[in-house]
């Protein structure tokens, strides 16, 4: 018995040390929610650049503007518009940091053809310039592909054409709904819902047909299977204005918002939010700031569009904060001339008025300002005046070296911009220079505009980070 | 073939002498006969039979073909006797009219025992498709009359056997490798094939000793396959052979219930058959040249379905019937001595339930979870894979596999390289051998059937056993079947010759190695339980023996675990993986309550069995539970596996100590409860039991991945990249920032890539390439997977690295798969491919593809300089070899095949010296 008492008391003692040992620690699990999310950052990587409106055919012609810091290669893949055709490729590449100018032209002609750009390498970025021989736009493009996607800044109002373009990149299919706010408040697309965009495809959505003679239209754009990057473009009798979607932000900077008193600067902000937001303007002109210019409330679901042309004689930056976010874009319109017929006794003809002058330019705003910018396609537009615009809403000057891209070696310059000030540098057309590497000694923002007698653009610079 | 009618018929007596059975009565009887022979010849036996004929003074000839030869063509009849026969005078002259009446080419005798002529042996013999002889008589059957017609018949014994000479000739006479019933089976049906008709003379008689006609023996098996594989059409075959090796599996398996031992005859006369192949093929040919009918003739005398299984049903009836006819078969009191000796019915009981709780591995094999995977399509590839061959886990890697792939593989070689046959096989014998040896086991405690039944069934269904097959540890799940085995053989008792004792001795170092095989870690186990009876019973030698016994068996066992034993680091095998066992509650507290209470209630033997069993738990449960002991996954699994055998013992003992007359008043009561405990346990097996998956959880993987088979391409020249949480993914995993994903074959990974290797290069840019998908830096990963022969990525649960893949250019979601998965749209996503972009298909761990001359093919496995053929260069990570003969294969280490081939020698030495040791010492 003294045997099984002691067997039994030592097995108990087993089964109680091991009732004590502890459990393992439940594995940490994963230390990350997703995939960071991309922005439209040149960063040190391998990186694709996504281009919406782009177009190359009988009457237009659009340039892709490369440029890069290091040697890289570059993928151009232009899909087709019908679905399961190869898409046309092109590759370019540079063999030392440097910027080149790739004409869609010699790798395809067949009208619309959104595109992407692959870089084995980076900081790299790109823009795209679409002229005809009556208009003149484009944008940076992104590198981002959010689900949801803001875009302000539309107008289906007389004079006005609006289209969306939703292109599609990837190889699945994209289900898109488009949501839309307006003076009136909240838009009903009901066509617009759950739209279906086939894989490497893309599909422009003529708004004027489906909201007309609204004159301000905020869109948001939202991806319930795969992804898009949309674009909106405004185009008015001859020029366009086309920008991309953005995030939504409580800081932007617009380092031109225009660039002369010809062009009607406003500022179009959108408010996807549950409550009001208001929103603090400050003007950046050559000579100095005016802080807090002025301030306007952003209501929900109700797109606010803010005439700066009061605010400041001439060319003029602004800086938008509010304690919310808020999406917001920049449209300069040229006050339309009106070339009116006359008869034989030089009596006004009514009816036979002829719009001569309607030039529009738009642009996203930068987020935060930073230290070094790629500006690809900066000299690089021909007959056209290239401007640099740097603005510094800091409290300390900036000196500021502009390292011409090209496809050779080039010299730098410095300049100096103030604090609280926008400085504008003209530069003209220049063959040899494909865009700037810009580097600042304070964070500034960078834009550039083109203005040529067909048309006029902005073009938000790329933030070199990561 | 002679003319029907032949007027004058003349016959030699050919008098075989199968073995030193005196001719000479056989020789009087011929020379007896009414109608008189031309010649009496002995056949066989050599010198002995020489000597015989000599003193008979008849010819002698070596052999049948040699006498055939020496028989002039005005002989029309050969007679076949075997020696020991008795013809009645007119024996021979019913045979010769009967068969010119019946135009018979070949006529047979009825046959009487020679100690009793009323009784009958055989009147012709009726067989199955399988050749196996059915008699139709009862045992010592009297001879009425009552078959006393001529007949056709499938075949006619040997024993006394009219052939036209011509005929004989024809067919080339009696196969000499056959032994002497299936021999003439086999004669018999190759004559039908040539048109020939068989009939059973039943008028012509002749005596017998009884006791040598059918003397089973596994050379009888092996002819009857023989003589099957000989005559039918390939078409037959292809399901005559399946049928037949699962009766046989049957017989296998029910034959020790009735008191035979059936395995090694089986494995033999499987072996035998494979080691004859040659002559089997020339033979077949030769029998199937010229013939005249097919196998629907052959079918037209056989019976329908299995002699071997009518017979067993048989007997199962009999005995039963044996039993219930008893006078007080029907009172409460027999019942009550049946239930306690109930042998049988538990042999039943074992064989329903194991076969129950396999049955849904019969068609599909082990199911694919968790640690649990198919085998791998070919046995041979899988020996090879073991025996210094490529480790396919993974990306691939020279690492060891473990040798439960080795000997599963030479299982699946046995068993028509079916992996679904081998699964289903393997799981059977490890329950009907864990309940079985546990009822043999337990009997060195006194323990009877009925307890060690339970303790049985506890062993390989209990919680414990269950807890290891939750975990899918498919070797422990098996090796439980060996476990019992292994420490029985050293605590049987110790024999006397020293034949014998050899033979226990390499009988104690297979049956370890077997179960070592299957589990390594439990190599130590019998000796461990050995050691706890001998601190129990210190003064007994018997326990100090078997612990010796044991420990030899452990040591002689240790050649066979080669070569996987001499390349794995031991520490890192039981240390690594994070495994622990929590019991549920009410399995705790009953196992708690049944050894509580059989300590306090058990008295003897059976108490001991109670305290090893116990004992047993509480370490099983501390090596189980020993995460922050350092203790790893294989470690814990083996201290379930230790707990379910303690737990068998405490069961068995407290459930038998109820039988036990002197236990009585509280010690009764306390001896219920126990077994209360006891029962429950046993009541817990049923669902997993009933589940029919041996134990297995069921299958997670093959539907999801199924859709992998009706890609484009061949499904198995790509990988698939599985994401998930750990608990979903099979087998092994790695992790990026904490999120488990790893790579398997498609269409679905073979139990050989469970394990994962060490990470190489291979597994640092596949990791690369998923950090550069989660820092949002990768816009192709099609392309970069591609890389890795990759072509599909499958989500098997919440995981962020499913939006990772999200936002591809060229990765496609595919919306109608079983889980979220995703489509590489990129150029060659196969593990093999030429400079020139064909894609080569997967062959067991290599690859084969059109040939190309002056090509070099790119194989997607870790690089190693043992991939061919030459010349080998690395690229990358990979491998470039030359396309140039269509193959390409990994150069197996030499070192290791020599290690596996000893291991699979040493294993042979060990069964065959056993055996013949065994038969030695009796």
């Amino acid at each position: 018995m003294i045997k099984r008492i002691t067997a039994g008391v030592l097995a108990g003692a087993a089964v109680f040390f091991a009732l004590t040992l502890p459990e393992p620690a439940a594995p940490a699990g994963p230390e990350f929610e997703g995939p960071e999310e991309r922005e439209s950052v040149a960063s040190a990587t391998a990186s694709v650049w996504y281009c919406t409106w782009a177009a190359s055919g009988a009457l237009r012609d659009s340039t892709v503007m490369v440029a890069a810091n290091v040697p890289v290669q570059a993928s151009l893949t232009l899909p087709q518009q019908i679905v399961g055709e190869e898409p046309d490729t092109g590759e370019v590449e540079l063999d030392a940091a440097g910027a080149l100018a790739v004409d869609i032209g010699q790798i395809v002609r067949r009208g619309d053809t959104p595109l992407f750009v692959e870089f084995d390498d980076g900081p790299a970025a790109v823009a795209v310039v679409v002229e005809s021989d009556e208009l003149l736009t484009g944008d940076a493009c992104v590198a981002r592909i959010p689900k949801v996607w803001e875009l302000p800044g539309g107008t289906t109002r007389e004079g006005r054409t609006l289209t969306l373009r939703l292109f599609n990149p990837f190889p699945e299919l994209a289900k898109v709904s488009v949501g839309g706010s307006s003076e009136s408040g909240e838009t009903g697309l009901v066509d617009l819902q759950n739209i279906d965009v086939a894989g490497r495809t893309w599909q422009d959505v003529r708004l004027n047909e489906l909201v007309p003679l609204l004159d301000d239209l905020a869109l948001t754009v939202t991806t319930s299977e795969g992804f898009v990057i949309p674009s909106l473009v405004v185009a008015g009798t001859g020029d366009e204005a086309s920008w991309p979607g953005v995030a939504p932000g409580t800081y932007w900077e617009f380092p031109v918002a225009t660039t002369s008193a010809a062009f009607a600067p406003s500022l179009m902000l959108s408010n996807t939010g549950a409550t009001a937001v208001t929103a603090t303007i400050d003007v950046f002109t050559a000579q100095g700031a005016t802080p807090a210019a002025r301030e306007v409330v952003v209501d929900p679901s109700i797109p606010k569009r803010v005439d700066l042309s009061d605010l400041a004689d001439g060319a003029l930056s602004v800086r938008v904060r509010s304690a919310a976010p808020l999406s917001a874009v920049v449209l300069a319109e040229e006050s339309a001339v009106v070339d009116e017929a006359t008869d034989e006794e030089g009596q006004v003809t009514e009816g036979d008025e002829e719009v001569v002058a309607d030039r529009i330019a738009g642009t996203t705003g930068v987020a935060a300002p930073a230290s070094q910018w790629l500006v690809p396609g900066l000299e690089a537009v021909s007959d056209g005046d290239s401007t640099l615009w740097l603005l510094n809403t800091g409290t300390e000057a900036a000196t500021v070296i502009l390292q011409p891209l090209g496809l050779q070696e080039l010299d730098a310059t410095k300049q100096s911009v103030l604090p609280g000030s926008v400085l504008e540098i003209r530069l003209g057309y220049d063959g040899s220079v494909g865009g700037y590497f810009i580097e600042s000694s304070a964070p500034i923002s960078v834009a550039w505009s083109v203005e040529t007698e067909k048309g006029i653009m902005f073009v938000a610079g790329t933030v070199v980070g990561g | 073939m002679s003319p029907p009618g032949n007027p004058n018929p003349r016959v030699v007596a050919a008098v075989l002498a199968h073995d030193s059975t005196d001719v000479s009565d056989t020789i009087s009887r011929v020379r007896a006969q009414v109608y008189e022979t031309e010649r009496i010849v002995v056949v066989g036996s050599g010198s002995t039979g020489r000597h015989a004929a000599d003193g008979a003074g008849v010819e002698w000839m070596s052999t049948v073909p040699n006498l055939l030869g020496s028989i002039d063509a005005t002989v029309t009849h050969l007679w076949f006797l075997y020696a020991g026969a008795l013809p009645r005078p007119d024996a021979l002259e019913a045979l010769i009219s009967e068969a010119e009446r019946s135009d018979a080419a070949v006529a047979g005798s009825k046959l009487v025992r020679a100690d009793d002529p009323e009784r009958l042996i055989a009147v012709g013999i009726a067989t199955d498709v399988f050749d196996v002889p059915y008699l139709g008589l009862e045992e010592n059957e009297i001879d009425a009359g009552q078959y006393d017609v001529v007949r056709d018949v499938a075949a006619v014994a040997g024993v006394s056997m009219l052939i036209r000479r011509d005929l004989a000739r024809g067919v080339g006479g009696p196969d000499p490798k056959m032994p002497p019933e299936a021999s003439a089976i086999d004669l018999c049906q190759r004559a039908r094939l040539r048109g020939a008709r068989v009939v059973v003379v039943p008028s012509s008689e002749v005596m017998y000793p009884a006791d040598k006609f059918r003397a089973e023996s596994w050379r009888e098996w092996a002819g009857r396959i023989r003589a099957m594989l000989k005559v039918y059409s390939l078409l037959t075959l292809l399901w005559a052979i399946p049928l037949r090796l699962l009766i046989g599996l049957v017989e296998v398996v029910v034959s020790p219930f009735l008191g035979r031992w059936a395995l090694f005859d089986f494995i033999r006369a499987w072996i035998w058959n494979l080691i004859h192949l040659p002559s089997l093929i020339r033979e077949r040919f030769a029998a199937r040249k010229g013939k005249a009918f097919g196998d629907a003739e052959l079918f037209r005398y056989q019976l329908r379905g299995s002699a071997v299984l009518s017979d067993l049903a048989g007997e199962i009836g009999g005995r039963l019937r044996s039993r219930l006819d008893r006078e007080d078969g029907r009172s409460l009191a027999s019942i009550g001595n049946d239930l306690r000796q109930p042998a049988f019915i538990v042999g039943v009981l074992t064989v329903v339930v194991s076969l129950l709780s396999v049955r849904s591995l019969w068609s599909s094999g082990w199911p694919a979870v968790g640690s649990s995977m198919p085998l791998p399509e070919s046995a041979g590839q899988a020996i090879g894979a073991y025996a210094g061959g490529w480790n396919p886990g993974g990306f691939g890697s020279t690492e060891a596999l473990p040798p439960l792939i080795g000997f599963a593989g030479a299982i699946q070689w046995l068993l028509f390289d079916s992996p679904q046959l081998a699964a289903w096989t393997l799981s059977l014998l490890a329950v009907v051998a864990g309940i079985w040896g546990t009822i043999r086991l337990v009997r060195i405690w006194d323990i009877e059937v009925v307890a060690g039944w339970i303790g049985g069934i506890v062993l390989v269904a209990g919680p414990a056993a269950q807890a290891i097959g939750d975990r899918t540890a498919i070797g422990h799940v098996l090796a439980l079947g060996a476990l019992p085995w292994a420490i029985r053989v050293a605590v049987t008792k110790w024999p006397s010759g020293w034949a014998y004792r050899i033979g226990r001795l390499l009988a104690a170092g297979w049956v370890t190695g077997i179960m070592a095989i299957l589990a390594p870690p439990l190599l130590v186990v019998p000796a461990g339980v050995l050691l706890i009876r001998v601190l129990l019973k210190p003064n007994r030698a018997a326990t100090w023996r078997a612990l010796a016994i044991s420990i030899a068996g452990t040591v002689l066992a240790m050649p066979l675990l080669l070569p996987w034993l001499a390349v794995v680091d031991l520490e890192e095998y039981l240390t690594a993986g994070a495994e622990y066992w929590t019991p549920e509650l009410i399995p705790l507290v009953a196992i708690g309550v049944a050894f509580a209470a059989g300590l306090l209630a058990a008295k003897g033997r059976q108490a001991d069995a109670v305290l090893v069993g116990g004992v047993l738990v509480a370490g099983g449960a501390v090596l189980a539970r020993g995460f922050d002991l350092g203790l790893g996954r294989e470690a814990a699994v083996s201290g379930l596996a230790i707990a379910a055998l303690g737990s068998s013992f405490v069961v068995a003992g407290v459930v038998d100590s109820l039988r036990t007359a002197d236990i009585r008043g509280s010690r009764r009561v306390l001896g219920g409860l126990g077994a209360v405990g006891g029962v429950v346990l046993l009541a817990l097996t049923v669902i997993p039991l009933y589940e029919g998956r041996g134990l297995l959880p069921s299958d997670e993987y093959t539907e999801p991945l199924r859709f992998t088979e009706a890609a484009d391409g061949e499904a198995t020249s790509s990988r698939i990249l599985l994401v998930g949480p750990e608990d979903t993914l099979p087998g092994e995993w790695r992790l990026v920032r904490g999120a488990a994903y790893r790579v398997v074959s498609a269409p679905l990974p073979a139990l050989w890539e469970v394990a994962l290797p060490g990470a190489t290069a291979v597994d640092q840019a596949l990791e690369s390439v998923l950090l550069g998908l989660i820092d949002g830096e990768e816009s192709r990963a099609g392309a970069a997977l591609a890389e890795f022969g990759i072509r599909w990525v499958v989500v098997t649960g919440d995981t962020p690295l499913e939006a990772v893949f999200d936002g591809q250019l060229d990765l496609i979601s595919l919306g109608g798969a079983k889980r979220p998965t995703f489509l590489v749209d990129s150029e060659n996503p196969v593990r093999a491919v030429t400079a020139a972009g064909n894609e080569w298909g997967r062959a067991g761990t290599g690859y084969a593809g059109e040939p190309a001359s002056g090509e070099r093919v790119r194989v997607a496995e870790t690089a190693n300089s043992r991939w061919s053929p030459g010349p080998w260069s690395q690229d990358g990570w990979g491998n470039e070899v030359s396309a140039a003969t269509g193959e390409v294969w990994y150069e197996p280490i030499e070192s290791r095949r020599s290690q596996a081939s000893a291991a699979a020698g040493v294993l042979a030495l060990y069964v065959v010296g056993s055996a013949l040791a065994r038969r030695a010492g009796r």
